[in-house]
């Protein structure tokens, strides 16, 4: 076998492997949780296990990628439920902190890659948790030949400087601002894997959120 | 349709105590009582085999022994996966199945880790609601009722709006089994043109393929795999067509792009193996088969055949050491194994051969002879036509007519088969040994064909029937005499208005399935069948 091919196994194989573990440490944090009545140093930790497994996620969907060892799987969705898939990940981790998360869903059917979609759409509630005060909004609707999937938050908005830049530019990422940056390139990542008779997916920011903070829009054809 | 998860029975599969543990716990938060545990595959295995269950759900890795795939191969090639049981797999990737073809097992859904409880009845949730709107429609196909599984298939169409497209996916793959291909056809397109979907590109594909379309079959599945080169399935559709037209090189290289893809399917790499092999690429052979043997470890495709073919391989290439160590760990692996032991002292047999020691080989093809006429069941067709072909390698042609010459009667409507054995004429220098014998027997088949057919056209029903009955004894394999069994006992089921006669059809169609007669070529004449059965078996709408 070229050693090429030993790479990805490896990366596959040991992701699985540190995947068991964050299952354990996620699992124990919950029997803390309930011992210990929602004491937020363990929500913390809920938190900080949940991002440590989605950079993973997405480490790996981005080196496939990279790696031509990657293509959408799409398939005819509800969006409905690919809105309560992404609540059901996040429930538990949103009631610790006292967040309210309020869904509300007028678009119907949506081709995409379920999952990938999903991945995505929980990178940015696990970024809006960060900054959001007591509220997400998470929609979806459609919106001319595309639907729109968008999360609002309660925060303090976008820094203007990351507003200035178009986030679907790789170029103009500005890597430095970490966690958000990386999950905003991933997400755009996404969106253009999703293409229907020319036209492609994308995505956009700004703070027209109806709760006054921040407004992540996902567009797919 | 609304699910109700507190009366399902689940098989829980999981090698590592805590996380056992702690689903098991997810699961009693969602009200499910009935679970049984299972540390590894041989556990779940014997608990599958002891009854049945709503939902399996495995963790990929199972330690040492079967992972859970390897798990699911096994239990849908016994058949003990009933199809209303929705089987998931928690692994750590999100989406492993994006490199896997039509040659390898899926399961329902792959679940990645971590998860809660309520992402877990989410997905318990919508994986049986499917198995249940999917339940009378494979009910129907299990029944061999196509006319029901389509009726049932369009009624769910014309009411169900949330899951239409994977309804029509079904309907269309219901008229490809009935060789509705004009059916079949409008449905892709209809789909197609709402969005570019590579499986219903496929489908466009195969229907060119089985019109006949060669060309354009092949033009669709390279335009497929330019867009999306990861669709494994493509790559196994534009092997065959290779295949089928002869183009053998262009098949093979077909599939080392796909096994370098995804190497981990056992089929793909065993028809990697036998195409390189029938090319003369004895090293990709030699990787190839390895790699079946490698992968048949702990599978239920774990053959003494892909052994006897790497030792095979490796005699032609002249390594006869390697061949014989290959042949040691045959016969380690299939002690007491007869029919293996017959493949290991055919190919000793070669190998001897090849170092020029003939009192040796004849030695071991005689004891594959003695062995073969010890044993009572009877022998594939493609150990036959191996010990025929060793037979004529060792100058005993007589003998190798013998074994041949059966062989060609009862498969000569075997398309594949039969070029094999043109191959091995070719290969061995036979200067038509076989192809007199090949054309005598299609002239004879034509021409009982003929015989039957003025009969029936004369109104002599039964005599046709017999005529056909008595071939079948003789050729209890040939394709086209069973086929025309069935089509007079379909007329004789319009006419009498006889029950036992849909009983007797109906167990003919089993053996056609059994003899491996394609779907396609069945289906039309299940329609029809369905349309005379007696009317109390039938389902109520």
């Amino acid at each position: 076998m070229p050693t090429k091919n030993h790479f990805p196994t490896l990366l596959a194989s040991t992701i699985h492997d540190i995947k068991n573990s964050l299952s354990v440490v996620l699992q124990l944090t919950r029997i803390f949780s309930s011992k210990y009545k929602n004491d937020p140093d363990l929500t913390q930790l809920e938190f900080e296990t949940h991002r440590i497994n989605n950079s993973l996620m997405q480490l790996l969907v981005m080196y496939k990628i990279d790696h031509n060892k990657f293509q959408a799987d799409i398939d005819e969705h509800p969006v409905c439920d690919i809105l309560a898939d992404v609540r059901a990940q996040h429930i538990l981790l949103l009631e610790g902190r006292h967040i309210s998360l309020s869904i509300q869903c007028k678009a119907d059917l949506l081709f995409c890659d379920n999952t990938l979609v999903c991945n995505a759409l929980s990178t940015l509630l696990n970024n809006a948790q960060r900054y959001s005060r007591s509220s997400i909004f998470l929609s979806a609707y459609p919106d001319g030949d595309f639907t729109c999937l968008a999360i609002e938050d309660d925060g303090e908005g976008y820094p203007a400087a990351m507003l200035e830049n178009d986030p679907n530019d790789l170029n103009k990422l500005d890597w430095i601002s970490g966690n958000t940056g990386l999950g905003l390139h991933f997400v755009s990542t996404i969106a253009a894997l999703h293409e229907n008779k020319g036209r492609q997916g994308y995505i956009k920011i700004d703070n027209d959120s109806r709760l006054g903070g921040a407004r992540f829009r996902l567009f797919l054809p | 349709m609304t699910i109700n998860l507190t009366d399902k029975k689940i098989l829980l599969i999981e090698d590592n105590p805590f996380m056992r543990r702690s689903i098991c716990s997810m699961l009693y938060t969602l009200d499910i009582e009935h679970v049984v545990e299972a540390n590894n595959a041989g556990k779940a295995l014997a608990a599958i085999r002891k009854r049945s269950f709503d939902v399996i759900l495995a963790d990929y890795n199972l330690g040492d022994g079967k992972n859970s795939l390897q798990l699911l191969e096994e239990i849908r090639t016994q058949n003990l996966l009933p199809f209303k049981t929705v089987f998931i797999i928690i692994s750590g990737e999100q989406t492993p199945q994006m490199v896997l073809g039509a040659m390898d097992v899926k399961p329902d859904e792959y679940l990645a880790k971590p998860f809660n409880a309520h992402q877990l009845s989410i997905r318990l949730k919508r994986n049986l609601l499917l198995k249940q709107l999917f339940y009378p429609i494979n009910q129907a196909i299990s029944d061999n009722n196509f006319a029901q599984a389509i009726h049932h298939c369009d009624q769910l169409l014309s009411q169900n709006k949330q899951h239409h497209l994977i309804l029509l996916r079904k309907r269309a793959e219901l008229a490809l089994a009935i060789d509705d291909l004009k059916k079949a056809e409008e449905i892709y397109l209809q789909i197609l043109q709402r969005r570019e979907l590579p499986w219903a590109r496929l489908g466009l594909g195969i229907i060119a393929f089985r019109a006949g379309r060669t060309e354009q079959a092949i033009d669709i599945f390279n335009k497929i795999l330019q867009k999306t080169p990861l669709f494994m399935e493509c790559y196994d559709w534009l092997s065959q067509i290779y295949q089928h037209i002869g183009q053998t090189e262009k098949a093979e290289h077909i599939l080392l792009k796909a096994v370098e893809l995804s190497p981990n399917a056992i089929l793909r790499q065993k028809k990697l193996g036998t195409t390189a092999y029938h090319n003369q690429h004895l090293e990709h052979a030699e990787n190839a088969f390895k790699q079946v043997i490698k992968l048949g470890k702990n599978s239920i495709h774990k053959n003494s055949e892909d052994f006897a073919a790497l030792a095979k391989t490796h005699n032609d290439n002249n390594k006869t050491d390697e061949a014989l160590n290959v042949l040691n760990a045959l016969r380690n692996e299939f002690r007491h194994d007869s029919e293996a032991e017959i493949r290991a002292l055919l190919v000793e047999s070669e190998v001897h051969l090849h170092r020029k020691a003939p009192k040796q080989a004849d030695d071991s093809l005689n004891k594959a002879l003695d062995l073969s006429q010890s044993i009572e069941k009877s022998l594939p067709k493609e150990l036959l036509l191996e010990l025929s072909k060793t037979c004529f390698l060792h100058k005993k042609e007589s003998l190798g007519m013998e074994i041949l010459s059966p062989l060609i009667k009862n498969h000569i409507d075997d398309e594949s088969f039969i070029a094999e054995i043109q191959h091995m004429q070719k290969q061995l220098d036979l200067k038509g040994f076989s192809d007199n014998l090949i054309k005598q027997t299609k002239k004879e088949l034509i021409d009982l064909n003929n015989r039957g057919v003025a009969l029936f056209d004369q109104g002599k029903i039964e005599e046709a029937l017999n005529l056909f009955e008595d071939a079948l004894e003789r050729m209890p394999h040939n394709h086209t005499i069973l086929l025309n069994i069935i089509k007079i006992q379909l007329f004789k089921l319009k006419t009498e208005n006889n029950q036992q006669n849909y009983q007797k059809i109906q167990t003919q169609l089993r053996l056609a399935q059994e003899l491996g007669i394609p779907q396609q070529k069945l289906g039309q004449l299940q329609i029809e069948i369905n349309r005379l059965q007696p009317k109390h078996e039938k389902y109520a709408d």
